[in-house]
């Protein structure tokens, strides 16, 4: 039978140097994933790194251009602008990844089931989705926070919820067309349940482009979360948040100007990384794209 | 009680699959069904190889996918052995169905483009709840060599594999819950001219070693002739000719295998041929609205109003013989 030389033969390489081909592959993904390790970094050890408090009023020093003291200027309490930046990222990062997580939690199995098994649950759950998606997106936003109550969390579970029709209805495209496939007969007739066709055969093959409209997802939760403080319903002052600061520096834009940069570009540079850390991901998930 | 038993045994070798008056329809938009399969009676006995020929449409490859409860029967039992399927609980039959497999046309969509070969090979081992991950990983590694393949190419993707080696993988795969009886589906029609001889011959070496059932199902009337011991012809859902594949091939009774027969080309120039070649008239009609009486009488150059008022028995015409003709006796169509 197989002889220990065959055995050694077809050994899997280690997770790690799995990875160590990956950054040799992809150099972009590869800086993008740092630039994302660096994001994160920011966000957790922003007491450590921000100069001064996020929240402290100084009403002798509103609306200063950049300085020494303050790098990036004060808003018009008086606060450090690079210091709300800092501690921002937390809220931002955390605001983006939940909404998408809460969509991808409520649209993926959804999707799935209205895809794979078809006949009448496949009708409804597909009406449903129409339904919620002929609603504008932060209307139906501001309700559903309405409902259940203001506050970061519950506005951006919400968002989730929004945003979650988009990712079900493309997964369930997906699913219909993979139900089909001889690969799925094939662990059929192995005896496979309906759940494990569904784990190992119908999603694996179906996620391909919910990653990619995760990553645009991502970036439209960090300017969802900026319309819902700017309305009061986000993040609640004094907190500071990427989206609350543009909002709240965009009031005060003849006066300066250069306030917005810094969130804007915070906000461009995040929702960047996201996707090409998306494309990235997708071909390394996909083996036909391997060598590419 | 027990030589009771072997001696019917004997006489009968054991029925591995029986199929009594299958039916298989599809509801169209409209109302209108398509009958691919209606009614269908065979039994395919073990260690056999029974061959399933028809043209595009006959319905021959809707009963192997039933053969392998990938179709559920509109109408009509399948039983594996003596044991009714559709009276089995969900963990019965699980069991049960691992014994029953299917290759595939397709190679390459027969294997998911995500998973790894080794990964494909240890998945029905994984789903029947068989063995350790080790030993998983060797079974599926024997069974890789055994279809004639080197392990190294356990840790590729289908797409950097050839379409032989992709169907030899599919049988692996197969392989490795040991079934006793596998419905062969076109197995070497998708595949190059210059490996179909070796799989074939690969399925010819599994059944003599672990003793094999297999349905092979083609539209080419010579692998038919090579690899199977009885031969059954379908048209339009239905059985036209069932029997030995010598005495089909060398005497075929019912007009319908006669004319795909005579169609079948032969090395010998037209002119010098002993007999003529039979041309059928029109179209396969369509499988949602069938022919009254006989599937065949409006192609059929023996029809008479009898095929159009009454649908023909399926008869024994000669020993091991089955036809569903009107006019047909053991000697040929006679009127």
């Amino acid at each position: 039978m197989t002889t220990p030389t065959m055995e050694m033969a077809i050994r899997e390489d280690s997770l790690f140097s799995k990875f160590g081909q990956w950054c040799q592959r992809d150099k972009r993904g590869a800086v993008s994933l740092l630039v994302l390790m660096i994001i994160i970094g920011i966000a957790i050890f922003a007491p450590w790194i921000a100069p001064h408090s996020p929240t402290e009023q100084d009403f002798s020093k509103m609306l200063m251009a950049p300085s020494a003291e303050h790098w990036l200027g004060t808003d018009d309490l008086g606060r450090d602008v690079l210091s709300r930046l800092i501690h921002g990222t937390s809220k931002s990062v955390y605001a983006a990844f939940l909404a998408v997580g809460v969509s991808l939690l409520i649209g993926v199995p959804i999707g799935l089931l209205a895809g794979f098994l078809g006949g009448w649950i496949d009708i409804g759950i597909s009406r449903v989705i129409d339904t919620l998606l002929s609603f504008p997106a932060i209307v139906l936003a501001v309700a559903v926070t309405g409902a259940m109550g203001i506050g970061l969390t519950n506005s951006m579970i919400s968002v989730g919820i929004v945003f979650s029709p988009h990712l079900a209805r493309l997964i369930r495209a997906r699913a219909l067309v993979i139900r089909e496939e001889l690969y799925v007969d094939a662990a059929r007739c192995f005896g496979a349940s309906t759940i494990r066709l569904l784990v190992k055969h119908v999603t694996p093959n179906a996620i391909q482009p919910v990653i990619v409209q995760c990553t645009l997802l991502l970036a439209l939760a960090l300017l969802a979360e900026a319309s819902l403080s700017f309305l009061g319903l986000g993040v609640q002052p004094p907190d500071p948040s990427w989206g609350q600061m543009l909002a709240r520096a965009y009031m005060y834009m003849e006066i300066t100007p250069e306030q917005m940069y810094a969130p804007g570009l915070m906000i461009m540079v995040t929702a960047l990384t996201f996707n090409t850390l998306g494309e990235s991901l997708r071909v390394a998930l996909d083996p036909t794209m391997k060598g590419l | 009680m027990s030589t009771t038993v072997s001696q019917s045994k004997q006489q009968h070798p054991q029925n591995i699959v029986t199929v009594d008056n299958l039916k298989i329809h599809f509801p169209l938009k409209g109302g209108q069904t398509v009958k691919a399969v209606d009614g269908v009676s065979f039994q395919i006995r073990a260690g056999e190889t029974l061959g399933i020929i028809g043209e595009s449409g006959s319905g021959k490859s809707t009963v192997g996918r039933a053969l392998v409860g990938l179709l559920k029967p509109t109408e009509g039992t399948l039983r594996y052995g003596e044991t009714d399927i559709s009276a089995l609980s969900a963990a019965e039959y699980k069991r049960l169905r691992k014994n029953y497999q299917i290759i595939f046309q397709d190679p390459h969509a027969a294997l998911n483009p995500r998973m790894t070969i080794l990964q494909s090979l240890v998945e029905p081992m994984e789903i029947q709840n068989e063995g350790t991950r080790e030993s998983r990983r060797k079974t599926a590694l024997a069974s890789l060599e055994r279809a004639g393949l080197a392990p190294e190419i356990a840790l590729r993707y289908p797409h950097e594999l050839s379409g032989g080696q992709k169907q030899r993988i599919n049988i692996a795969r197969a392989l490795t819950v040991h079934p006793q009886f596998i419905v062969c589906d076109e197995v070497v029609a998708a595949l190059d001219v210059s490996v179909r001889g070796s799989i074939l011959n690969l399925f010819a070496d599994l059944q003599e070693e672990l003793g094999l059932t297999y349905a092979f199902i083609t539209h080419d009337i010579s692998v038919v002739a090579h690899v199977s011991q009885r031969v059954a012809v379908m048209y339009l859902g239905n059985m036209m000719e069932l029997g030995p594949t010598d005495s089909v091939i060398e005497q075929p009774l019912h007009p319908y295998t006669q004319a795909l027969l005579s169609a079948e080309p032969r090395p010998v120039p037209s002119d010098m041929r002993e007999d003529r070649r039979i041309q059928l008239q029109g179209e396969i009609p369509s499988p949602a609205s069938p022919p009254s009486g006989c599937r065949f009488r409006t192609r059929c150059p023996y029809a008479t109003d009898r095929c159009k008022a009454d649908a023909p028995d399926w008869r024994e015409v000669a020993p091991e013989h089955w036809v569903s003709c009107h006019y047909t006796t053991p000697s040929g169509v006679e009127q």
